[in-house]
């Protein structure tokens, strides 16, 4: 049974004007009580409906919080019996009691609200039939008072002191009865509770105990004395309406736990890591996270081993992470957890996001290195492309050139040696001409490989870049070990075009070079002296050395404040 | 003795070589067995392509420095497509003696080129001028290069190449005296050691004009 918001409201509105009824009956009667203990009287029963409400609003499946409204209901009742007429003081006397009934009723069912073994459906059992004669059995034998002013007792039937006494032994010890039953029970829950279980008895442990002391002194004392210090049943009632709504929304203040989880899970960066928040933030070290592995369509544990989804049973809770078409792990838990289901849905909720997150971040990772890896096959294929052109103009264009030169230089002298000057001369030109034809094809070579990087490595390579740079440029260091082709061709080509670079727009006198191999990474620097300001946003050659550094996996950067020079790093990893 | 794995310039070469009145003892298309071949023929110079199979890289270069190791009176004339003045360093360094370095192209000119084999044959030098050019054209901020006049930079550009100041006179139209005499101002200006014999200077030169681009 749980109740409606709109249920709640009335429930609440009822105790609340039932509470101030009272108030008034208890100030304005001629029985009058001091105001501390009117107040008293009532927030103790108010506090019972207050709890209780919150109780079966935070934890609908609870009928814990049920118990604690009826308790402070049947708290507020009994002070009836301060307006002044006969029937409804007979009718407060009726109350009296019923509020421990049902408290004890509570406390045998802490924290469900529900009996669950034969000794619990006992008790309950017993304190509803002991409810019978303590209600109509207590006022016919009550002893007539002989105060004038007194209220009279409806029903007393004015029995003999013997007879009423002996009513009167009987019912305290059957309410010790209930009291020790109650503790049993309780223990016995407490006992068979799950660690995330007993998180919810502290807090009652104290509030409770207090409370039977107090109960069975006060019956006791009532039995004898008749009279009770003014305030202290109120004051242990209250204790015990504190312990219980604490306990019960125990998991209500593990919101606290909650956030932090949330902020922590960011950094777990392990699985098992992840797993412990979780246990953390419910109270249940025994939670288990097991994911889902959508390839083989099976649950794994947070060592990856495969494992079962378990039945919900009254051992473990399984709450499903993700839509069921779409499941992306589970949490195996202590059902009891499943009385807060808003904690559990939102831990795991947190859990799904994680999961989630990570498995995004895993796809992305993969889909990152993909295309690293197709980017650097790219440059590769690129560097290899060049050097096979530039060997194939090697090999042919090349030496076919210079044998045409040798040949016209054969032709050229023997023009000479018969005095052919026309001849002579034209053949002079046809070499010029072919001499010509080699230089450019020479540099067509040089750009599209240079020879000497693979012949010497980076360091005579990038010294011989210096000595065609226009501007006038140093190299200051270089590695003097080989490094893989395509680190140095990246680093190379870099350095090329940032020379280019600064003879065209940086109005630069010096340009210095240099290049440091070490931690497994080549960091190329080419600073200049010139104006500054080049912005490789505005799509120079600057665009294309990012490219190409970033598809070796490294990093350029440009720093060119205006008038400061320009400096150019990159980073390329040597694996 | 010739060793080009191109083939059609190799026995073109060869053959104009022999009409220029040189012999041709041997000829081969890559560096193997070179140690053998030089040990048995005896070539006063063994002219050599820089990038020959397998690797198509330097084993030219390693060839004729084995050569110079092993067969100190062999001249080594190494041709390329590609000059670099790191290969010419490389090569020369130690000793200047009977070494060559010229761009394969430089063949198209007989008698320049057949000059230069006879100067590495007798112990010379022959370094290609776009060597030369490139060391003395790279621009420095703080150029020692400027304190020289026109004609003495004419004048150390023919000494890096390897020319006798014989060989500079005749091509400067210059009393032999007078290249002395410029000479001694160059190396006086550039603080260098004067060098007296011909071919040793090349080195000290070529290495200055690198070494003051640092």
């Amino acid at each position: 049974m749980t109740m409606s918001r709109r249920s709640r409201v009335l429930v609440g509105a009822a105790g609340a004007a039932l509470g101030a009824a009272m108030l008034a009956a208890l100030v304005t009667g001629s029985e009058r009580e001091s105001g501390f203990y009117a107040v008293a009287e009532v927030i103790t029963g108010e506090s019972f409906i207050a709890a209780g409400l919150v109780v079966s609003a935070r934890r609908p499946s609870n009928r814990a919080g049920l118990l604690m409204v009826a308790v402070g209901f049947a708290w507020l009742i009994r002070d009836i019996r301060y307006v002044e007429t006969s029937w409804t003081f007979t009718l407060g006397m009726f109350f009296e009691g019923l509020q421990w009934l049902i408290l004890a009723h509570l406390i045998v069912t802490y924290p469900t609200g529900r009996a669950q073994d034969r000794l619990e459906r006992f008790t309950v059992g017993f304190i509803y039939v002991y409810a019978v004669p303590n209600a109509f059995g207590t006022l016919p034998f009550d002893e007539a008072r002989d105060c004038p002013n007194c209220l009279a007792n409806l029903l007393s039937i004015d029995p003999d002191p013997g007879a009423s006494a002996a009513v009167r032994t009987g019912l305290v010890i059957c309410s010790i009865i209930i009291a020790l039953l109650g503790l049993v029970c309780f223990l016995r829950r407490w006992q068979r509770a799950t660690p995330s279980g007993r998180r919810m008895f502290t807090p009652v442990f104290a509030g409770a105990l207090i409370a039977f002391g107090v109960a069975m002194v006060g019956l006791v004392t009532v039995a004898a004395l008749e009279e009770l210090p003014s305030g202290v049943m109120q004051l242990a009632f209250l204790s015990l309406s504190t312990g219980l709504l604490l306990g019960l929304l125990r998991g209500w203040l593990d919101r606290q736990a909650l956030s932090q989880l949330m902020l922590e899970l960011g950094r777990a960066s392990t699985p098992g890591r992840l797993r412990r928040l979780l246990a953390q933030a419910l109270h249940d070290p025994s939670v288990e996270l097991l994911y889902w592995d959508g390839r083989r369509r099976t649950y794994l544990d947070t060592d990856g081993r495969r494992r079962e989804l378990p039945t919900s049973s009254a051992q473990r809770a399984v709450t499903p992470l993700g839509t069921e078409d779409r499941p992306v792990g589970a949490l195996v838990h202590d059902p009891l957890l499943l009385d807060d289901p808003v904690l559990v849905h939102a831990v795991g909720e947190a859990a799904r996001f994680a999961l989630e997150n990570e498995r995004l971040q895993a796809e992305v990772r993969a889909q990152l290195e993909q295309v690293r890896a197709s980017r650097a096959r790219l440059v590769e294929a690129a560097d290899a492309e060049r050097r096979r052109v530039e060997r194939d103009l090697h090999d042919g264009a090349q030496q076919r050139l210079v044998t045409l030169s040798l040949a016209l230089g054969v032709a050229r002298d023997r023009a000479a040696s018969t005095g052919d000057e026309p001849l002579c001369s034209s053949l002079a030109e046809a070499t010029e001409e072919v001499a010509r034809a080699l230089n450019e094809v020479r540099e067509l070579g040089r750009g599209l490989h240079p020879t000497i990087l693979i012949e010497t490595g980076l360091g005579p390579a990038l010294e011989s870049l210096a000595e065609r740079s226009p501007v006038p440029a140093t190299v200051a260091v270089a590695p003097t070990e080989r490094l893989p082709d395509t680190v140095q061709s990246g680093a190379y080509f870099v350095a090329s075009e940032a020379l280019a670079n600064v003879a065209k727009h940086a109005n630069a006198s010096h340009v210095t070079l240099s290049a440091r191999h070490h931690d497994r990474k080549l960091v190329l620097e080419i600073a200049d002296d010139g104006t500054g300001g080049a912005d490789p946003a505005r799509g120079s050659g600057l665009t294309g050395l990012q490219d190409r550094v970033a598809a070796l996996g490294g990093q350029l950067r440009i720093a060119s404040p205006i008038g400061g020079g320009t400096q150019i790093v990159a980073q390329i990893p040597c694996a | 003795m010739l060793v080009d794995d191109a083939l059609l310039f190799r026995e073109g070469l060869a053959r104009v070589l022999e009409d220029a009145g040189f012999e041709v003892v041997a000829q081969a298309g890559d560096a193997t067995d070179l140690d053998d071949i030089v040990s048995s023929r005896q070539p006063d110079v063994v002219i050599v392509d820089i990038r020959m199979p397998p690797t198509h890289s330097v084993e030219g270069l390693e060839a004729a420095k084995q050569i110079r190791a092993e067969h100190r009176d062999v001249g080594v004339m190494v041709l390329s497509q590609f000059v670099e003045t790191h290969h010419a360093l490389e090569l020369l360094s130690g000793s200047s003696e009977g070494v060559g370095y010229l761009l394969k192209d430089r063949v198209s000119d007989l008698r320049e080129f057949a000059d230069a084999i006879r100067r590495v044959g007798s112990g010379g030098a022959a370094i290609d001028p776009e060597v030369v050019m490139r060391l003395l054209g790279r621009r420095r901020e703080y150029d020692p290069l400027d304190e020289l006049t026109p004609r003495e930079r004419d004048v150390l550009a023919l000494m890096a190449e390897g020319r006798t100041n014989q060989a500079i006179s005749e091509r400067l139209f210059l009393a032999p005296k007078t290249v002395e005499a410029h000479v001694h101002r160059i190396f006086t200006k550039l603080d260098l050691f004067p060098a007296a014999e011909d071919h040793r200077r090349v080195l000290a030169v070529l290495a200055f004009l690198r070494g003051a681009a640092e």
